[in-house]
Formats: structure tokens, sequence, C-alpha cells
């Protein structure tokens, strides 16, 4: 046998210890950063006091000469903060009325690198300095920074020790106590990313959501006994302490947060479901008592989730599920936490009409886009919302077939059955309202407004997703998104990892269609300019030897054409499909590059209708309705919705006469 | 009983006068097709040479609604299935209560203040015709009557508005603030909810009460024969207080007359097929059917009232 030296031997040795400390057996990726802590939630003070011991491999291959944190709650502290100040811009006051207590920040009170063999424990709180890398407000106490002794070189870990006191604050935003229902989230000091050229660690914008590495989360919970808690991962047991609270332990690995509910008030439901053959997961559905009548709604729409999104995405890996259904004005619903999510639900729920099974697959999915593929939510907010927008309406409409309209009136949603909510509309009055705005792809704080923000990291995003299956075919985009899910998985892709596998699996072209809807704010608009039929005039003049005197012509009797107009300023190839009055159909082809093309027949018939895009693959297609055209168009629509119309105003005049006659 | 008596003599006094709702109704109808031409036009104008316009004949082209709200503007702003069917009904019974009846596009409004006045003009002659029978139901008579009481009937109708819009909807905006300091620190919608429906049943049933009182101000104008207008209502709020059961009575059972008659108009609009032009035309007459039948119970409830007057002297 060969002798191994023994230096290799011991690097070997070395390499394997590091793996194993990285990537313990049972995980599923590299633990970056591994969150062991212990807190106590006072619910009189209102105040949670941790004990933090973090683990840190800097996983890139530059020394990491500073560790940059986030402190989200500190967004709450007062009102000039950068979340609250943008908020403010946008019109929204959240903190006005708010009283002394009413307040949220999260404190460091003691941060330090425990002794280890010979080296001394060392304080790191004198070096700690709060960070402001988007905006050089010094009010704002969201990121901060401290300063090891020396560098922690390439795959090297550090442990740091981290005593912080976070105050509850009344729900601002996601997070918070409303009487004494709590959802805890972003509560403690988390790591940003350190990608090699420095540390990604943005602050709270009004408009931002959150971004951390992927680890191991042991976190005990001591909560007033008779509170019902849930959290991100499994519950490993809990236990009575004598001081009349309990403590609970959740644990999960490959994740990249942590949040957690205490709500003496919640009903608890849980089951084993078996998503896929050979697969089960454990669901817990944590319920408000005023809609344990919607428990089943709930409880169908997370099976639906996690059975479509490991069909089409990938199998669930975790183990757990839990779905919490938020209190009333908590400002924690429609919220996405790893293995964690909240729903949101209106006690009068009308079957048809999509709530809370839609706000539920949709923050489920975020267990994939953002949770399993960890994309940074601040400066590709698109990478997560669109996409996930786009999956959970696929997930919805599969199961559920489409949405009914409703409307609500004294408070009551009231459903009108006969109108139902076609997939294609999901999205496009928001996207034609703001198209001209902003680009897709900014960071999350850098749009125009809300409403831009909204229509673009959802709406757009959701709408080019659509397209882009409709473009490629489902069979080639289920390959694709499927692979492009299952490669990012427990990694940080990026709008150019995205667009690799769709060239590879669409080809180049594919992605240059996705450059223009992410990178452009043009419009998609292509319209049939109109129909022409024009009888063949008879031949008159000279034909070779022959002359002619305008006899009638024998056929073709028609020259037809359909003019086809592209109006936006986005291009992409389109079919056409015209209509001939004998029945007879054509489809065909424009690379739609220029402003027009023109579809000239000779034809014995004429032609009665023309509709470009007529399979509806560009969703993204601002207007609609000029996509058709026809000779005969339907008069009766506009007077059967006149008079439709016109009943509301002779009621309203009507119901005037109790003020006169 | 005293209710369901002058309910069948107000019956017939309206049963008598068969053209009175035509004209109240006919009335309506002209100032409403005011409105029709530019929401035709821009329907139209939408919908084009498109499909959807088939669509919209067979049913509801949902994305092509969205194109058109996005870029619709005045009267054509409004239209909406919110609006559509029981949509009309629960969205204008839900303004009503809340006092933002008036909030209405211009054009709409001018419409609607135009009809108030017309309206509260002929009610003269139709409530003249109602107390004093065939001998005034000539033409010349009916005008003059209308003109004589319209000073009166105008100046009720002002102090109506002023009721209605000042006093309701300054009590709702006020219950709005309640129910929001309310539901700030409720952590369930339950309690808010019924709070805010218990207002609006009540800010309904104010509605419904001072609609009596200026209907009996208006019938005791006519009856008595009085000139003033402050007058004519504290005479409304004496008799509705020395005759409260049978005021109530015919009142709420006109009333439940209303809602069964919208009931039913909501039942066979759902289940009336309009996707055809044979089918658009009877969904046409079914509404003309069911505003006739509204103005028709709003001429029963005045003859009723009126027939009470009569009885207690």
């Amino acid at each position: 046998m060969r002798k191994i030296p023994f230096a290799l031997a011991l690097l070997l040795g070395f390499a394997a210890a590091v793996a194993a400390q990285i990537r313990p057996p049972r995980a599923f990726c590299p633990q970056v950063a591994n969150y062991t802590i212990d807190a106590q939630l006072d619910t009189e003070k209102r105040l949670i006091q941790a004990q933090q011991l973090l683990e840190w491999t800097n996983p890139s291959d530059t020394p990491a000469v500073e560790l940059w944190f986030h402190l989200y709650w500190n967004a709450f502290r007062n009102n000039r903060s950068t979340f609250l100040m943008e908020s403010a811009q946008m019109g929204r006051t959240r903190t006005e009325k708010f009283g002394e207590t009413d307040w949220g920040r999260c404190s460091v009170d003691d941060i330090r690198i425990p002794a280890s063999g010979d080296v001394a424990e060392t304080d790191l709180k004198p070096t700690l300095r709060f960070r402001h890398p988007d905006d050089n407000n010094l009010e704002d106490r969201t990121v901060f920074s401290v300063r090891p002794p020396r560098p922690v070189e390439p795959g090297e870990t550090i442990q740091l020790r981290i005593s912080f006191s976070a105050q509850v604050p009344r729900p601002v935003s996601r997070t918070g106590v409303i009487r004494d229902s709590y959802f805890i989230a972003q509560w403690f000091p988390k790591l940003g990313v350190f990608e090699g050229n420095g540390w990604n660690c943005h602050q709270y914008h009004a408009h931002s959501e959150f971004f951390a590495d992927y680890g191991t989360y042991d976190v005990r919970l001591t909560v007033p006994a008779g509170y019902v808690v849930g959290a991100t991962g499994e519950e490993r047991g809990s236990s009575r302490n004598p001081d009349g609270t309990a403590t609970h332990r959740f644990v999960q690995h490959s994740v990249h947060d942590f949040a957690w509910t205490a709500d003496p008030g919640l009903l608890k439901y849980q089951e084993d479901y078996a998503f896929l053959p050979g697969r089960t997961v454990h669901l817990i559905l944590l319920l408000q008592p005023h809609h344990r009548h919607l428990r089943e709604r709930y409880l169908q729409a997370v099976r639906h989730a996690v059975t479509y999104a490991s069909l089409w995405y990938g199998e669930y890996p975790y183990t757990t599920i839990t779905c919490v259904d938020p209190a009333f004005n908590s400002g924690s619903g429609g919220m996405e936490y790893p293995t964690f999510f909240t729903g949101g639900a209106y006690f009068i729920a009308p079957r048809g009409i999509p709530r809370p099974e839609s706000v539920t697959i949709h923050e489920f999915g975020h267990g994939y886009f953002y949770g399993l593929i960890g994309s940074n939510e601040f400066e590709f907010p698109w990478m997560d919302e669109g996409m996930n927008s786009y999956l959970d309406t696929k997930i919805y409409y599969t199961a559920y077939g489409e949405p009914v309209y409703s409307q609500n009136y004294f408070g009551i949603p009231v459903a009108f059955p006969k109108i139902t909510l076609p997939i294609e509309s999901q999205g496009i009055s928001s996207h034609r309202q703001t198209w001209n705005m902003d680009i897709l792809q900014r960071s999350s704080w850098g749009y125009m407004s809300g409403a831009s923000y909204g229509a673009n990291a959802y709406a757009k995003g959701q709408l080019m997703m659509l397209t882009l299956e409709r473009v490629l075919g489902e069979e080639i985009f289920s390959e694709m998104i499927k692979a492009y899910s299952t490669r990012w998985w427990w990694k940080h892709p990026q709008p150019a990892d995205f667009f690799d596998v769709v060239a590879e699996f669409g080809g180049r072209d594919k992605s240059d269609l996705l450059d223009q809807f992410v990178y452009s704010s043009a419009r998609l608009d292509y319209a049939v300019g109109g129909i022409s039929n024009q009888a063949v005039r008879p031949e008159r003049g000279w034909f070779e030897d022959e002359f002619r005197m305008g006899e009638k012509a024998d056929s073709p009797r028609f020259e037809t054409e359909v003019l086809i107009r592209r109006l936006g300023d986005v291009t992409a190839p389109v079919e056409i499909l015209v209509l001939f009055e004998n029945g007879r159909r054509v489809r065909e082809n424009w690379d739609g590059r220029y402003r027009w093309k023109k579809l000239r027949y000779r034809s014995p018939f004429r032609i009665i209708q023309a509709v470009v895009d007529p399979d509806f693959k560009y969703v993204l297609d601002l207007n609609r309705s000029n996509n058709s055209f026809t000779l005969y168009p339907d008069r009766v629509a506009p007077l059967k919705w006149t008079s439709r119309w016109l009943l509301w105003i002779q009621h309203t005049l009507e119901l005037f006469t109790m003020i006169g006659g | 009983m005293r209710s369901l008596i002058n309910l069948a003599k107000g019956w017939r006094l309206v049963r008598a006068f068969p053209l009175l709702v035509v004209g109240l109704f006919l009335l309506n109808l002209i100032f409403s097709l005011t409105l029709a031409p530019p929401m035709h036009r821009a329907l139209k104008d939408s919908l084009g040479k498109s499909l959807a316009g088939e669509r919209m004949t067979k049913g509801f082209d949902y994305l092509w609604w969205e194109e058109f709200r996005d870029t619709a503007g005045g009267p054509a702003g409004t239209f909406s299935p919110a609006v559509m069917g029981k949509g009309a009904l629960l969205f204008n019974l839900e303004r009503m209560a809340k006092g933002r009846l008036a909030s209405l596009p211009g054009e709409i409004l001018l419409a609607a203040i135009l009809f108030i006045l017309i309206r509260t003009f002929v009610m003269g002659g139709v409530l003249t015709i109602y107390q004093n029978g065939r001998e005034s139901a000539q033409k010349a008579g009916f005008f003059i009557s209308s003109a004589r009481l319209f000073p009166v009937f105008l100046g009720i109708a002002g102090l109506a508005a002023v009721f209605y819009l000042g006093l309701i909807g300054g009590l709702e905006r006020w219950s709005d603030l309640l129910v929001g300091r309310a539901a700030a620190n409720a952590s369930s919608e339950v309690s808010p909810f019924f709070l805010a429906l218990a207002f609006s049943l009540l800010f309904l049933l104010l509605v419904l009460l001072l609609q009596m009182v200026f209907d009996y101000a208006r019938i005791l104008t006519v009856a008595n024969g009085s000139r003033r207008v402050f007058q004519a209502v504290a005479a409304a709020l004496r008799y509705i207080f020395r005759h409260l059961l049978p005021v109530l009575g015919i009142f709420f059972l006109i009333l439940s007359a209303q809602l069964g008659i919208s009931l039913l108009y909501i039942f066979l609009d759902g289940v009336v097929p309009q996707a055809s032009p044979a089918g658009v035309a009877i969904g046409m007459l079914l509404q003309q059917g069911f505003i006739f039948s509204l103005v028709w119970i709003r001429c029963w409830l005045y003859a009723s009232q009126l027939e009470l007057v009569r009885y207690t002297g």
C-alpha cells in the first residue's frame, strides 16, 4: 500500500474536520451561520432578553476584517430610522399615535469572542459601530459592525457570544405584539452575507425584505406557560419551569432565518401529510379561535402547496411546515420565514373567494423562492416575489380553478360567481398603471413609489414568468424551472444565474427577451391595425401581346390584407391567426421587430378576423383588446352593459327621492 | 291592522291613477338615459372591433374590463361589476347608510340634482291628485298644484338634503373614527366588524326615519294647505309621534315589499340567461320592470300615508 505523506494526511484530516464542522451529516448544505439562542420573553415589560452563540464560517476566499450585522428592530426605535422616514415619504404614518411603550428596538448588551484554548476572551463591544451603507442616515441603527482582533480567514470559523435585549414593538411591519399575541421576526442580531468583496448587509428600508446565510438554528424560547408557541423548524421538546414559564426548543438546519409566535389563544392542529409517495411532512396549523371554521381550508391550501411545489420545483426537503393564522392588527400576516409562515383570513369567507387559500399558498411558496433559493431580497426583489407570485398563482389555479370576482359591502365579501378571474389577469392591471415608472430590476428601496415596487417586484415578475412558460412551452419550462430551482437550493443566485438556465433550456433568444422585460421599462403591445378586403380589379392594359379592357376577373376575387402593428417597444416574435369567411384559418409568424407587418393574400374569400398572439403567450401585453380585429364587431355588448349600468343610475335616482319627492 | 287597511286603500288609490306612476317612471328613465349615450360610446370605443365584444355579450370579459377601468374617466369610470345586478342595490344601500349617496362623478350628480328638482315639482301635483281625486286630475290642475306646492316642497327637499348629507354624513364620519379606535387594539376583526355593522344599521334606520318625517311634511302640506317649511316639518314630527304605530307599520310593510321585490329582481337577474340579443332584451325588460315596481311602491307609500292622515283627520 502506498504510504500517504503525513503532512498530506494532516491536511486532509483538517479539511475533513472543517467540512464536518460547516456541514454536519444531516444538513443539506454548508452551515455558514449557526445560531444557538436562549431567549426569555417578559410579557409584562414586552421585552425579550437573550443569549446568542453565533458560529460563522467565512465562505469566501477573502479574509473578513469586520463582521456586519442586522439589527432590524431598530427601524422601530424612532421616526428618524430609514424605514420610518421612507414610509413617511410614501404617506404611511405608521407610528404617529405611538406612546412611550409602543416603540421597538434591539440592543446588543454584550458581544465577545469566548475564550478558546490559549486565546483569552475578547470583548468586541468597544469596536461596535453603526453603519449606513445605503443612505448615510446617521440616525439609522439597523446595521452595525464589530472588528475581531484579527481577520477571519477563508474557511475559518469564529464564535461570538452575544447578549441582546429586544423591546417588542406595537406592530409596525411584520412583527410585534397586539394584546397578548406575539409575532417575533427579525428579532436577533443577524449576520449579513460576506461575499468576498465585502459585506452584503443593507439597512432596513420601507420596502426591503431580508438576506442572510444558511445555517442551523437551535433556539430555546421561554414564555409564560399556557402560551401556544410556533416557530421555524421542529419542536424538540418543551418543559415547564418553576416560575410559571415554559421553555420550548426548536431546531432547524439549512435555513437562513428564524421566527416565532407565542399567543395563549391559538388553536393548534397537527397532521402528518404524505405529499408524495414515500414523503411525509409534519403540518402544524396555529389558528385564531374565531377562524376555526376555516381550519380545513387552511390545511387544504398547505397540502396543495407542498404537493404541487414538490412536483414542479423539487421535493420539499424539510420535515415540518408551520402555518400561522395571524391575529388581527398584528401586522404579521402574509409573511414568510423558513418552514414557517403566516397566512391571513377574514372570518366571513365565502367559497370561491381565494382567502385564506391564496395568501397561504403564496407564503408557503416563499419557502422555495427565498427559503431554498436564497436570492437577495434587498437587491433582486423580483427573484422571490415575482417568481413566487407565479408559483402561487399556478398552484391556486390548478388546485381550485379560477377565483370569482368579489366586492365588499358593509365589510361582507360578496361573490359574483358568474365573473371569474383568468390567470392572465393576475397583476396586469398594476403593471399597466406603472409600466413606465421603473425597470423591473431595481433594489427594493430604489423604486419610484410603493406602487411601482409592488407592480414590478410582484406583478411584472409574475407576468414575465407566465409569458416565459407560454413562450417556451409547458414541458420545456417545467424542466427549466425545476433545474433552476434545485440547482440553486441553499445558494444565492442572481439574475444572470437565472438567465443562464433559461438560455440553456430555451435558447439565447429567450434570454434576450427576458433582458427586455427585466432591464427596460419598455411596454409590450402588439395590435391588429386593420383588415382590408379589396375586390380584385379587372385587368386593363396590355398583357403580353394582348390588350384587355377590364372584363370581370375570374378568381381570386379579393386582395386581402391584415395590418399588424408593434405599438410598444418590446420586440418579440409573434404569431398571427387569420380567419377567412369560408372558415379557413392561416397561421403566420412575424419576428415582431419592425413597427408593422402586412400580410397579403389573394383569395376568393374575404378575411373576417385576425388575432395577433392568438395563444396569448405574451401576457405582458398591456392592451389585449387590440390584439383582435373582426369585420363584424358585436353590437349587442355595449347596449347590454350600458343597460345593466343604467340600473344602478336608475336605482340611485329613486333613492334620491327620499330627499326630493 | 290599521296599517293594513291604509295600505289596501293606498294600493287602490295608486291603481286609480296608473298614469302618475308611468309618468314618474318615465321621468326616471329619461334622466337616466341622458347619461346612457356617453357610457355606450365609451364601451363601444373600448370594445371597438375586437373579439372582446363577443365575450362581453356571452358573459363578462374580466381582462377587457380591467383595461377599460384603468383608462376610463368621468362617469365611465363607474362601470364595474360592483354596480351591476345585485351589486347596484348593495352598493347604493351601503352608500346610503354612510351618507355618501351624493359622492358621484359631476355629470351623474348634476343629472341627479335636476331629477330631484323636477321630481319635487311634480310630486306636488301627484299628491294633490291622491288627496283630491279625479277633479284635480286634469292636466292644468296637475301643473297648477305642482307650481303652488313647489316652493314648500323645495324647502322641504333642501332641509332633507341638509339632514341627510350633513347629519348622516357627519355621524358616519364620527362613527368611522370610533370603529377605527376600537379596531386599533383588537386582536380579532369580529367585534370591529359588528360595531361597524351596527352603526350602518343605525344610520339606515335614521335615514328611513328622516324619510318618514319629510314624507309626512309633504303630505300634511297638501292635506292642511300649510305653506311654511319648518311648520310642515314640525307638524310631521307631531303627527308621527301621535300615531307612531300605524306610521311605522305602513313604513315597514312597504319597506318589506321593497325588499321582497329587490330580492326577486336579484334572483331573476341571476337565472335569466342574457348571453344572446333576446336574452339581453329580456334582461332590459326585467330591469325596467324592477324600477317601475320601485316607483309604484314609492307612490303606494305616499298614498297609504295620505290615507292614514285622512283617517286620523
